[in-house]
């Protein structure tokens, strides 16, 4: 009887994971994102910290360890206070096969206004880790459209 | 440890190994099954990949953490995949290349910085082979930490010796190789060395010159321990020209990143002023976009400081290494002296310019 409820459970277990997607083990996307933005809001900051939330595949990966490149973001440590909105996760991205997604909004100190956020995770090992971010903020003026087009701050 | 005597047989049984006592409360298969539940998070999704590994290969990241290369490891910007002696790996890169990493190789992938169109492939010291086969437009720049190549639907092999030399090989498409101001344009069968620092040798054909990378490289180094002077003078010049790409590139990132901090102070002042609505004009149209083109400003310029790194670490290093054991019973010897100078004036250079510009992970 022992042996049979134990099975049980085990195969109730393993179809719950199959059918819900559901991340058991590890860091899911959701929490890699929270994650990432308690670590943008330390204090004193270590830009490390920061740089592991990501993929080595992310572009930039190999500045994110220094300040001089958060400092020139959205997650400069001047304007910490960052918060982040209900994080809604979603299929793969097409352009990153067994990829999730995320959407939320995220404000700081100096830009009450919500701004549109897009994450795409990767798989490492058992944990999600971040590929893409891009956060959404207006439209530039002509004079620096040649910079940033659509006035997107990203990391792909 | 398990009691014998009388009175602890009770014992016995609560101290026996843990996995035996696991065991005995679930089935066999439940154990595999529970294993599965946790290895079903393994699988790793990467856009590099390896998907071939015999031997010794490893991954070592920027960060300085080093773990075994296996079927399906994830190679990334800033990663190494490091062969010993036996060992080789063939990794699918993520711009549509396939590339075959040979035996004691240090091979680099960089990524593609932000406002860079090109991605970057390089060895740091052995070889490799590389086939690109996307559509055309998209190819990464190949080559060493001396030496890079512009690739367009190609199938190259490229070596690099442990002295700095670059040997390219084109098997398939077109290459045009840049260097010291002259670029040489190389079709299929066509091979070019190029040494630090100088120009790009005569192009041969691959059928006269064959190779073998062991005998080659150590042909280099014997040439080096020949002389070591006008070696080591190439490889100053090549680590001068960073330096002074590092130096050009400085105060331009500088002063950008400059520019949006100064953005960014004035923001507080114009809420104050003028009210929220201002300030969020200010950080839409002005702020933002300065940060964006300084962080790529600041991108471009680290990784001309990591290739300085790169050529400190895997060739100047090693070449020194090199001549204090051929000399170690004649340290005396003109020949050492001098390179040593040489040595020690493009360090000095390297670590007041470019080492306050890394970051302890970096090392």
């Amino acid at each position: 009887m022992k042996r049979t409820t134990i099975t049980l459970i085990l195969v109730t277990l393993a179809v719950a994971v199959v059918l819900s997607g559901c991340d058991l083990f590890g860091t899911s996307p959701k929490q890699r994102l929270e994650q990432f933005v308690d670590d943008a809001n330390a204090s004193p900051r270590v830009e490390k910290n920061l740089q592991d939330h990501f993929s080595p595949e992310a572009n930039d990966y190999s500045s994110m360890n220094t300040s001089g490149y958060w400092e020139n973001s959205f997650f400069d440590f001047a304007d910490r206070q960052f918060r982040l909105g209900s994080i809604s996760v979603g299929d793969a991205d097409s352009r990153h096969p067994g990829s999730r997604t995320a959407t939320s909004s995220i404000t700081s100190k100096v830009s009450p206004t919500a701004r549109p956020l897009r994450a795409v995770f990767v798989r490492d090992g058992m944990d999600w880790v971040i590929r893409e971010l891009v956060i959404t903020i207006g439209e530039s003026t002509e004079e620096f459209k040649n910079i940033a087009p659509n006035g997107v701050w990203s990391i792909r | 440890m398990i009691a014998t005597n009388g009175p602890r047989t009770d014992l016995r049984r609560s101290r026996a190994p843990r996995s035996v006592r696991l065991e005995r409360r679930l089935p066999r298969w439940g154990i595999v099954l529970a294993l599965a539940i946790a290895g079903a998070g393994v699988a790793a999704a990467a856009d590099a990949t390896v998907t071939f590994v015999d031997g010794g290969v490893n991954i070592r990241t920027e960060a300085g953490a080093v773990r075994r290369a296996d079927f399906g490891s994830g190679v990334n910007g800033g990663d190494r995949v490091i062969t010993d002696r036996r060992g080789e790996a063939e990794l699918d890169l993520a711009a549509g290349g396939t590339v075959r990493v040979a035996p004691d190789t240090v091979f680099i992938v960089s990524g593609t910085p932000t406002g860079e169109s090109q991605s970057r492939v390089a060895a740091a010291v052995g070889s490799f082979n590389f086939r690109f086969r996307a559509v055309a437009g998209n190819e990464p720049r190949v080559g060493s930490t001396t030496s890079v190549a512009g690739v367009r639907g190609t199938e190259l092999v490229v070596y690099v010796a442990s002295d700095g030399t670059t040997r390219y090989e084109v098997i398939e498409g077109r290459v045009e190789i840049d260097s010291d101001g002259q670029t040489v344009a190389l079709g299929p069968n066509d091979g070019v060395e190029v040494r630090p620092g100088r120009r790009p040798g005569q192009v041969f054909s691959l059928l006269e010159r064959p190779i073998d990378y062991a005998v080659w490289n150590s042909g280099l180094i014997d040439e080096f321990l020949s002389s070591p002077i006008d070696s080591i003078q190439g490889l100053a010049a090549e680590m001068h020209a960073l330096i002074d790409e590092v130096e050009r590139r400085a105060p331009q990132s500088d002063a950008v990143s400059e520019k949006a901090r100064q953005a960014r102070e004035q923001l507080d002042a114009i809420r104050e002023k003028e009210g929220d609505a201002a300030a969020e004009k200010h950080f839409t149209d002005v702020l933002t976009p300065l940060r964006i083109a300084a962080r790529a400003e600041f991108v471009s310029f680290r990784f001309v400081v990591l290739s300085a790194l790169s050529l400190d670490q895997y060739i100047l290093s090693r070449l020194a290494a090199e001549i204090e054991a051929a000399y170690f019973f004649d340290p005396d010897a003109s020949v050492l002296s001098e390179f040593r100078a040489v040595l020690d004036g493009v360090r000095a250079r390297y670590e007041r310019i470019v080492v306050p510009r890394l970051v302890p992970s970096d090392v």
